[in-house]
């Protein structure tokens, strides 16, 4: 069983092998299992990543634990170090270590081992089976590439695929079992163990735990002794997670045995690997991934992910195996504070004690689909009790389906949410508000006559045959109002009379009516002035203080910085970055999460852009109170200039307010000279302006209606004579733009709605194509289209400024501001914060501008 | 309508159907456009209209078998159904437009009523007319001036001018019913012309001009664009405050048209006329496939319901059944109507969601 690294040595012993599998087909490799155990040897270094293909599949309660060993994952640690010593070496080295080895980029999601897993069971071929779930675990020996660290490898190894499972198990050894428990916490969904065949013992033991441990993963252990796994084995079952409660050990506790294990854990915690796999992962396109391997110290950072969250509840887990835990230590806290801290961030106190607090919120592999979009994607998300957990993700990233799912009000296709320990679905909000999770929506939804009391119990007031009992009610909520620190505010007082924060307050209490143990804020600050914010932070910290768990979902980096503990990052419907400390992870991790994105942008080659363009429109001064203020720009004939901001930073409103949409308060828009009568469209279009909004079915398009009646909604009145429309000369106009714009189906009597995103995106551009438009407002002209069309997308747009047509478009998307764009504007909060030339600028520092500027705040890079 | 294009055997289908290019779009066949889909909803409702006739033939065949009997039927039904008629193609305008009228009613109420003071009556025939289509045009005026400026929702500002309308009817005729004495205008109702009675011509023009408005013109695709999308059409540079106030004008001068020729069936006017009318005629819309909703719709389909809501009040006549029953018939066929439409709105654009996946990879 063991295989062992020296630690010190710094050599590593190949150990694990992981046999990948792949439950749901996901990963595709799930045969070799030795080979990779072998490669993992060596690779050490490379060995780390882990690319969890697809999830890593929970081993929950893997109970086919029939093969005994094997099957069950348990993997072991040993790594790890061979010993506890090793253990402890192993941590120190696991900073350094760290950044090599241990991204792993998470493609998809490792599959979650459950007990269905058949990998699991695949126990063919005795020794290495174990199913490993995941994807991948390292041995640790390997991680600690060349030098004893592996452990430390491991750990990042870990923490950067969230997924991951990982499991190894090596042939020769056995022992792997200790990488695979921090794997296992790592990825939520991960877990794998691996065992060996050969050493029987230690595998078999974890192989329980695994079948016990729910999500688990297993535990491993092995260290040199079998009987180390042995004991972990049974911590392992404790642990609902068997992963976690290596984890949690490592946190806590694990007994004193541990405690130095827990050290060495982090390291351990990482998986095994197979160098394949790891190399594997590297290679992949993954953007992540991509970071990730470039191992560039932050990357550790995120690699913190696999936290062990669900650790903590038990801690007594955690103490029972102390024995045991060499192991593992694992755990994946650890491998948070410990990793991740020493190289970059300074120590995060935050993981460690988010470990002790019982998971009250555990969503896995969440899945919801709308017709024609997948809006989530397989979601992981999980939510200690007292903590402030944040969620980040641009735009369309399924913040909002996530909150909807979670407060009844959509349910979801796939995936498992357990709350309180137990697997539930609500039905509708109210099934979810009784279960003690409460939502609190941007736009508050008061009753504003009636009172605050009254507010505060709606739809569950307390009665007597009908007749509400106001006194009741009226108590309670002063009795809640001052557990929130507002006690001087009158129950009676209607909320019509309230501020904004005064109603947030009161939307609070209304949670707390419920008695929520976890309350969802979706941007409760974008309604408050800037002191009222203060004043919310103070009324979360009461909240979670009394062991309430908070979902704060933000823009603004800072106030993450400020409340959070721990961040979930999503992206396009899937978790890219699992329960990161909030306060250390340094912000282009973040934003990297945030933005990765899977397929490079293609940009044409911008040729003869306008050094001195004419000037097409100007811009002075513009201000609409709440939306944008003193917005200065101009855009020259043939030029294109990008506005960069997020939602919010009053881009749209600006557009939709020199097209004529809406009525500038203050300012004045030139257009080649003359003043524009402000907030008509009319005067607008005939001025030669053009715009394509946002909401391109809701604010541009007529669905059921013919593509050239689209194209010529702008232009027909033109077109037609004494008042009668000419529908064939129409039809031929717009047969030739969408020549020009290569638009498919070329069909113009084809209904738009049969159209795909990026040629009703055409349609819309083309409308103003055939009315001789010389500026065209592009409201993210992307969004929603697939990757493909954006390439053709761009190319019209260079070739109409090719044209001469002056092109001012508004994207979320940063590289595409900066790809496409002569000069880019950038707009944070209603304000111009920089204008410059594209090539002046690079995306980190877009990004920054645009999120507050908080780089630097908290996370020393 | 000197624009018309030459396109006769075509023009037939479109008449049915709305526009042109619909038909037979390239490809998918017939019913992969959502404007042979009105098409053959229209055709739908003429399977009706014949199926009530036969109804008729079935329970009446002494009637049927007198000779010339059921031309003449025929022209009683147009006649029966020519008033509301003529408001349900300015209230095709409307609902398309996304909106609503609930006070055209009301409306001939008071055209009728001035146009038949005293003092009115004076200036003959004509000074009558062009009174009943000025004050119809100038209600109509009001309430597009308070939707679209005032920015009152449809529905109240014309249930607001409902009651008023109504209110200022009653003051002007003194809650009298007022006899016409102009024999031209009690002419309207009682002569024929080419053996087609003048009701009916007059119900004709109406439908041929209103097609042409909404089919052929840029008002009528306005018209369209509003009701589709009203953003859409706002930020295509369309006025959509003038047009939506154009469109309560228009049905307010049918109002006027209306007036007139229900002055003339009953020689006289008075404040209770034309009562439910606003009804009847949201029914005919609603049965001729216009989307409540706005953004489609069919002159043809509008007059197809006036003319199975009036057929089959003949039906009922002729058979001597008593008003409750065939009110609750008709009530029966609004609601079998618009779940039949909805049925096949959803089947068609499930179409599409499939279609759509296909040709998308």
């Amino acid at each position: 069983m063991t295989e062992s690294t020296a630690p010190e040595t710094g050599t590593p012993s190949g150990a694990a092998g992981d046999q990948e599998p792949t439950p749901n087909g996901a990963t595709p490799q799930p045969a070799d299992t030795t080979a990779h155990a072998a490669a993992a040897g060596e690779a050490g270094t490379a060995g780390a990543a882990t690319p969890p293909r697809k999830r890593a599949p929970r081993a929950r309660a893997a109970a086919k634990p029939a093969d005994g060993a094997t099957e069950s994952a348990a993997t072991s640690a040993d790594s790890g170090s061979t010993n506890g010593t090793a253990g402890s070496d192993a941590a120190p080295a696991a900073g350094e270590a760290g950044i090599a080895g241990a991204t792993t980029p998470p493609r998809k999601r490792a599959p979650r081992t459950t007990s269905r897993t058949p990998a699991a069971a695949k126990p063919a071929n005795g020794t290495a089976e174990s199913k490993a779930a995941a994807a991948s675990s390292p041995a640790d020996s390997d991680s600690g590439s060349a030098n004893g660290t592996a452990g430390s490898d491991a750990a990042p190894a870990a923490e950067v695929a969230p997924a991951a499972a990982s499991s190894a198990t090596d042939s020769a050894n056995g022992a792997a079992g200790s990488d695979a428990a921090p794997v296992a916490e790592v990825a939520p969904a991960a877990a794998s163990s691996a065992t060996d065949s050969a050493n029987g013992a230690a595998g078999s033991d974890a192989a329980p735990v695994a079948e016990v441990a729910p999500a688990a993963a297993s535990s491993a252990t092995d260290s040199a002794n079998g009987a180390a796994g042995s004991d972990a084995a049974p911590v392992a079952e404790v642990a609902p997670a068997a992963a976690s409660s290596a984890t949690d050990s490592a946190n806590g506790a694990a007994g004193s045995d541990a405690a130095p294990v827990a050290e060495v854990a982090p390291a351990a915690a990482t998986s095994t690997g197979e160098a394949e796999t790891g190399i594997s992962a590297t290679a992949e396109p993954e953007p992540v991934a991509a970071a990730g391997p470039g191992a560039s110290p932050e990357q550790p950072g995120n690699a913190s992910i696999p936290q062990a969250r669900h650790a903590a509840p038990d801690e007594v887990d955690s103490a029972a195996s102390t024995d045991a835990e060499d192991v593992a230590g694992d755990a994946a806290d650890d491998v948070d504070s410990s990793a991740v801290t020493p190289d970059k961030i300074g120590p995060s106190g935050e993981a460690d004690d988010g470990a002790e607090r019982p998971v009250v919120l555990r969503l896995t592999d969440v899945v919801k689909t709308f017709p024609g979009v997948r809006a989530l994607d397989g979601v992981q998300l999980e939510v200690r009790a007292g903590e402030v957990h944040c969620l980040l993700g641009q735009n369309g990233a399924g913040k909002s389906t996530l909150i909807k799912v979670l407060s009844g009000a959509h349910q979801p296709d796939s995936g498992v949410v357990e709350w309180l320990g137990e697997q539930v679905r609500f039905a509708n909000p109210q099934a979810a508000n009784k279960a003690g999770i409460a939502t609190i929506y941007q736009e508050l939804d008061l009753v504003d006559d009636l009172s605050i009391a009254e507010n505060a119990f709606l739809g569950h007031e307390p009665k007597i045959a009908g007749f509400v009992k106001r006194g009741t009610i009226n108590r309670r909520t002063r009795e809640i109002l001052s557990r929130l620190g507002h006690g001087e505010i009158t129950p009676t007082r209607m909320v019509r009379t309230l501020p904004a924060a005064g109603k947030q307050v009161v939307s609070m209490a209304r949670a707390l009516s419920h008695e929520a143990k976890l309350i969802i804020m979706d941007e409760p600050s974008a309604v408050l002035a800037h002191d009222e914010v203060g004043n919310l932070f103070r009324i979360i910290r009461e909240l979670t203080a009394q062991g309430i768990a908070v979902i704060y979902i933000s823009h603004r980096l800072e106030e993450i910085r400020e409340i959070g503990d721990r961040v979930t990052v999503l992206k396009d419907g899937r978790t890219t970055a699992a329960s990161l400390p909030a306060r250390s992870t340094p912000t282009r991790d973040l934003v990297s999460r945030m933005t990765g994105r899977t397929i490079e942008y293609v940009f044409p080659e911008r040729v003869n852009a306008p050094t001195e363009p004419e000037e097409l429109l100007r811009v002075e001064g513009l201000a609409r109170q709440g939306e944008f203020e003193d917005i200065s720009l101009t855009v020259g004939k043939g030029e294109i200039v990008g506005i960069a901001g997020l939602v919010g930073s009053g881009r749209s409103e600006l557009l939709e307010t020199i097209f004529g949409a809406r009525q500038p308060e203050q300012g004045r828009i030139y257009v080649k000279g003359k003043a524009l009568r402000p907030g008509a469209v009319g005067a607008a279009v005939r001025a030669g302006l053009g715009m394509a909004p946002e909401e391109r079915k809701a604010q541009a398009l007529l669905l059921g209606e013919p593509i050239y009646r689209n194209m010529t909604l702008s232009t027909f009145s033109k077109i037609a004579k004494f008042g009668f429309t000419d529908t064939g000369k129409e039809r031929e106009e717009a047969a030739k733009v969408a020549d020009q714009l290569e638009l498919r189906p070329r069909d113009v009597r084809r209904p738009v709605r049969t159209l795909s995103g990026g040629n009703q995106q055409k349609v819309v551009v083309g409308r103003w194509l055939l009315g001789g438009t010389e500026l065209l407002l592009l409201d993210e002209p992307t969004r929603g289209v697939d990757v493909g069309a954006r390439a053709e997308l761009y190319q019209v747009i260079h070739a109409l400024a090719a044209q001469g047509v002056g092109v001012l478009l508004v994207s979320s998307e940063v590289p595409e501001v900066l790809g496409l764009s002569d000069r880019v504007v950038v707009m944070r909060e209603g304000r111009v914060v920089r204008q410059a030339r594209a090539e002046e600028l690079d995306e980190e520092t877009v990004l920054d501008l645009v999120m507050a500027g908080s780089l630097m705040e908290g996370a020393p890079a | 309508m000197t624009g018309l294009p030459a396109q006769t055997a075509p023009a037939v289908k479109e008449a049915l159907g709305g526009g042109p290019e619909e038909q037979g779009k390239g490809g998918n066949g017939w019913w992969s456009s959502d404007a042979g889909e009105s098409t053959r909803r229209n055709l739908g409702l003429i399977g009706v209209l014949v199926g009530l006739i036969v109804i008729g033939i079935i329970t009446r065949p002494d009637l049927y078998g007198r000779d010339g009997w059921w031309i003449d039927n025929v022209w009683a039904i147009l006649k029966l159904g020519s008033t509301v008629g003529v408001v349900a193609v300015g209230m095709t305008f409307v609902i398309i437009g996304g909106g609503i009228d609930l006070s055209v009613g009301a409306i001939i109420a008071l055209a009728g009523v001035w146009c038949t003071t005293v003092a009115t009556q004076e200036f003959g025939a004509g000074g009558m007319i062009f009174t009943a289509l000025l004050v119809g045009l100038g209600v109509g005026l009001v309430n597009g001036f308070l939707i679209s400026y005032g920015k009152l929702v449809p529905f109240i500002a014309t249930l607001a001018m409902l009651v008023a309308a109504r209110g200022l009817a009653a003051q002007m005729s003194n809650k009298q019913t007022q006899q016409t004495s102009n024999q031209t205008i009690n002419s309207i109702a009682a002569d024929s012309f080419l053996g087609v009675p003048i009701l009916v011509w007059i119900l004709g023009v109406v439908v041929l001009l209103g097609w042409i408005l909404l089919n052929r013109t840029t008002f009528g695709r306005r018209t369209v664009a509003i009701g589709g999308n009203v953003e859409a059409a706002r930020l295509a540079g369309i006025n959509v405050r003038l047009h939506t106030m154009m469109l309560y004008a228009l049905a307010g001068l049918c109002c006027g048209i209306g007036a007139i020729m229900l002055t003339s069936i009953g020689t006289s006017a008075q404040a209770a006329m034309a009562t439910n009318y606003e009804l009847d005629a949201i029914a005919a819309v609603i049965i001729g496939g216009t989307l409540l909703s706005g953004g489609r719709g069919t002159i043809v389909g509008s007059l197809l319901g006036v003319v199975i809501f009036s057929t089959i009040t003949n039906l009922f006549t002729l058979n001597a059944l008593s008003t409750e029953v065939q009110n609750m018939v008709k009530g029966g066929i609004i609601v079998v109507a618009v779940l039949i439409q909805q049925f096949r709105f959803n089947s068609v654009s499930q179409f599409f969601k499939r279609n759509r996946i296909t040709t998308a990879s």
